[in-house]
């Protein structure tokens, strides 16, 4: 079961975590298993787990905004978190992905890195 | 079927030509308390994974005092920034929200050749909008259960 404990070191590093996101890790971490639909057993990709989750957590993080004051008032969201690191544990997540199901026999749905593309 | 999505969990619509109108329509009569999205909502999907954006659009009246944009209270603007946060927290309990685009719309004329210094209330209403385009991308099984047409 992923908690905060799983995110101090990089790529998946985010820093401040602590224990009160432990519950909303866990529901993040049962859709990276449905969304990659993995055809063996879930301990295989303990660690692509881990790295989807890093990504689905920066998705559900609210951001700062910016005003700009003028004739309409805009409003930019930026995010906190490096993309190149995001980008990182991404890349690793479907290359790692790949690598287990070559060794282990199994499926993936690969599809659905698409997703993510030019997303960070 | 995204459509459908936001209609059963409460939002408003309209198509892109009576868009403004509808919502005009809706905020004259009462403080309306929904989003609005306009149709229609252009999906591409391929191998089961389909993005689109959605240009949804939230009014609310002006408080009492609020007649020029300079005079658009703060507490105005940090309503206005609170309903975006919300929008954003429903869209991401579902969907993966990649890109974000917002604009708050001081005193919105409800009309596209507007002058903007001499824009004239709605039915005696004075009406800011709250403007978002966000950008999903969802797999379509997610979805599944929203196939039947709602009504509004």
């Amino acid at each position: 079961m992923i908690t905060h404990a799983n995110f101090k070191l990089y790529p998946t590093e985010i820093i401040g975590i602590n224990s009160d996101y432990d519950l909303e890790l866990q529901a993040m971490e049962l859709s990276a298993i449905e969304m990659l639909e993995y055809s063996g057993i879930v301990e295989d990709i303990a660690e692509v787990i881990q790295l989807l989750v890093f990504i689905l957590f920066w998705n559900a993080r609210r951001s700062e905004v910016i005003n700009t004051v003028g004739e309409t008032k805009t409003v930019k969201e930026f995010t906190e978190a490096s993309s190149i690191q995001k980008n990182t544990a991404l890349f690793l997540a479907e290359k790692r992905l790949k690598a287990i199901c070559f060794e282990k026999g199994q499926t993936a749905d690969f599809e659905m890195f698409k997703l993510f593309y030019d997303y960070l | 079927m995204i459509e459908n999505y936001l209609i059963q969990n409460g939002f408003g619509c309209g198509s892109v030509k009576n868009f403004a109108n509808e919502v005009a329509e809706r905020t004259k009569f009462a403080k309306d308390e929904r989003w609005y999205f306009s149709t229609p909502i252009i999906t591409n999907v391929s191998g089961g994974l389909a993005e689109c954006t959605v240009h949804v659009a939230y009014p609310f009246l002006a408080q009492k005092g609020e007649t020029v944009e300079s005079g658009v209270y703060v507490s105005t603007t940090e309503s206005a920034q609170q309903k975006y946060f919300e929008v954003c927290d429903f869209f991401k309990e579902k969907f993966l929200v990649p890109k974000k685009k917002l604009t708050f719309v001081p005193f919105w004329s409800f009309s596209e050749n507007e002058k903007r210094l001499e824009r004239a209330d709605a039915g005696g209403v004075r009406v800011h909008v709250l403007v978002v385009d966000l950008t999903l991308r969802y797999k379509e099984v997610w979805l599944r259960g929203c196939t039947t047409v709602a009504e509004d």
